[in-house]
């Protein structure tokens, strides 16, 4: 799901932003995501990823999640189409 | 989810031994084994009928973007299923504002999970409540936060007292088990008792009271939350309250959820109260339990997908269903705060460190510690224990 109707990429609530947080422990490794924070401003949203994972980052970054664009994922829709068919499920849609 | 009827009377609900922690499911907390699986708290939408002042989920009638269709339900429900999730809880919002709510409840329970609500009970005509226990629906948690006039202010409608007492009495009507939700704070702590009585006499016979956390609109009216004194009180007129209705043969559940320091406070008030040897075993009891259930033994996706920590924590986010399976993103301990949170013990400081009800409480809330701090480790503003009671000679200085 790439398009802007993906529903992961609109803004959660009150219309507060949402920023996905990325982190590194050591240098040598790579950026891994870490969930995402919901803040009224980027500077709040910095101040909570700093909060919960200051600790254990030598990098953080954050971006707001309406600008990721999503290949793939989880289609719990097909999943659950195909389980309410009596079909068998499908496991994790394809990448 | 601490059942004070059990621990104080002794009393034995109905399915115990097979029901589940979870500080928002409105069933049974108590164990002899740990559970291993979380029960999952869903939030179905985040519309609401009512405007209530602590809604954590910031619920209202505004139609939310990115809602799980019926067939996405459906496909979380697989995944959940295939996690071994024992208990989903379908929450708001009002759950009953989505029109698949009964076909969701039916497709749960035939994937083997079992299915509770959580309602302001204002839409449950008895055609609804029927439906719901033919779908299999357990159980209904039905919100009341205080009699009629204070009710209704703190639910933002006229008649919603009125409404949520109809509600309840559809799904007893219906044979279906339901119960009530209170959430104490400075506003209603007074009402509690007139209530429960008053349910009591419509036929609710188990009645959860919720402290109040600092999330959503919660977070809003942190300051009427209770102080440690009024909070003292109205779990000792709890205790004492439930002792009372069990003496006369009114054998009531009473539950309290959201904040572990009354597992610490109802040792305190068994061994003054019942004896050493009865104190001894409630602390054995919660020993298995565990204390805070955050991150573990409880989660929450809400109306987009977005898995949290609990229902209350809904600013932070693991992941979302729609990228990864709930169960790879739960199991994910490479996410360092996940991690930390489940060996959790090993990070408290202030005061829950030195703390000799650690075992049963782990700290509380690791929410209300960060809204009072900004410590995700630091205590839990909401502890009332003296620093007798938890074993220190003095309070720190946290
Ligand atoms: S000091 Fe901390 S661990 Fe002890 S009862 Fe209070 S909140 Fe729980």
């Amino acid at each position: 799901m790439a398009s802007d109707d993906d529903p992961r990429r609109k803004p959660r609530i009150d219309g507060s932003r949402q920023w996905e947080i990325f982190l590194r422990e050591r240098s040598a490794e790579p950026m891994r995501h870490v969930g995402s924070v919901t803040a009224p401003s980027a500077d709040i949203a910095t101040e909570q990823a700093t909060t919960l994972f200051d600790y254990a980052a030598s990098a953080l970054w954050l971006c707001p999640a309406d600008e990721v664009r999503r290949l793939g994922g989880n289609d719990l829709a097909e999943k659950g189409r195909t389980e309410s068919t009596g079909g068998a499920k499908t496991g994790v849609s394809q990448r | 989810m601490i059942s004070i009827s059990k621990l104080l009377c002794g009393q034995t609900a109905e399915g115990d031994g097979l029901r589940y922690d979870d500080p928002d499911a409105d069933i049974e907390q108590i164990r002899e084994e740990k559970q291993k699986r979380p029960v999952v708290v869903w939030n179905t939408t985040r519309r609401c009928n009512l405007y209530c002042e602590h809604c954590y989920a910031g619920a209202d009638l505004d139609p939310a973007q990115g809602e799980l269709s019926t067939a996405e339900a459906k496909g979380l429900i697989d995944d959940l299923a295939d996690y071994d999730v024992p208990v989903l809880l379908f929450s708001g919002g009002e759950p009953l504002v989505r029109e698949d709510l009964v076909e969701l409840v039916d497709y749960a329970t035939d994937r083997g999970i079992r299915s509770v609500l959580s309602t302001n009970g204002t839409l449950i005509t008895e055609e609804k409540a029927q439906a719901l226990k033919d779908a299999g629906l357990s159980y209904a948690g039905v919100s009341v936060d205080g009699l009629q006039e204070r009710n209704d202010r703190f639910r933002g409608q006229d008649g919603a007292f009125e409404a949520a007492v109809r509600g309840i009495e559809n799904c007893l009507s219906v044979d279906l088990k339901t119960g009530l939700r209170y959430t104490i704070t400075e506003h209603n702590a007074a009402d509690m008792e007139d209530v429960v009585d008053l349910l009591y006499d419509v036929g609710v016979d188990r009645f959860c009271f919720y402290h109040l956390d600092y999330g959503g609109r919660g977070g809003d009216i942190a300051d009427a939350d209770l102080d440690d004194e009024a909070q003292r009180r109205a779990v000792n007129r709890l205790f004492d309250m439930t002792r009372e209705y069990h003496a006369e043969g009114e054998e009531i559940e009473t539950l309290l959820v959201g904040n572990y320091a009354d597992s610490a406070y109802v040792v305190e008030y068994a061994e003054k109260e019942l004896g050493e040897e009865h104190a001894e075993d409630i602390h054995q009891y919660l020993r298995v339990n565990g204390g805070d259930p955050t991150g573990e033994r409880v989660a929450d996706v809400d109306y987009r997908g977005d898995v949290h920590l609990t229902q209350f924590w809904q600013s932070y986010s693991l992941g979302n269903v729609r990228d990864r399976p709930f169960g790879d993103i739960w199991d994910d301990e490479w996410n360092p705060l996940l991690a930390r949170l489940r060996e959790r013990e090993k990070h408290l400081t202030g005061k829950c460190a030195s703390c000799q009800y650690q075992d049963v409480c782990r700290g509380s809330s690791r929410l209300r510690a960060l809204a009072g701090s900004g410590d995700l480790f630091g205590p839990d503003p909401q502890c009332y224990l003296t620093a007798e009671e938890r074993g220190v000679s003095a309070e720190p200085a946290d």
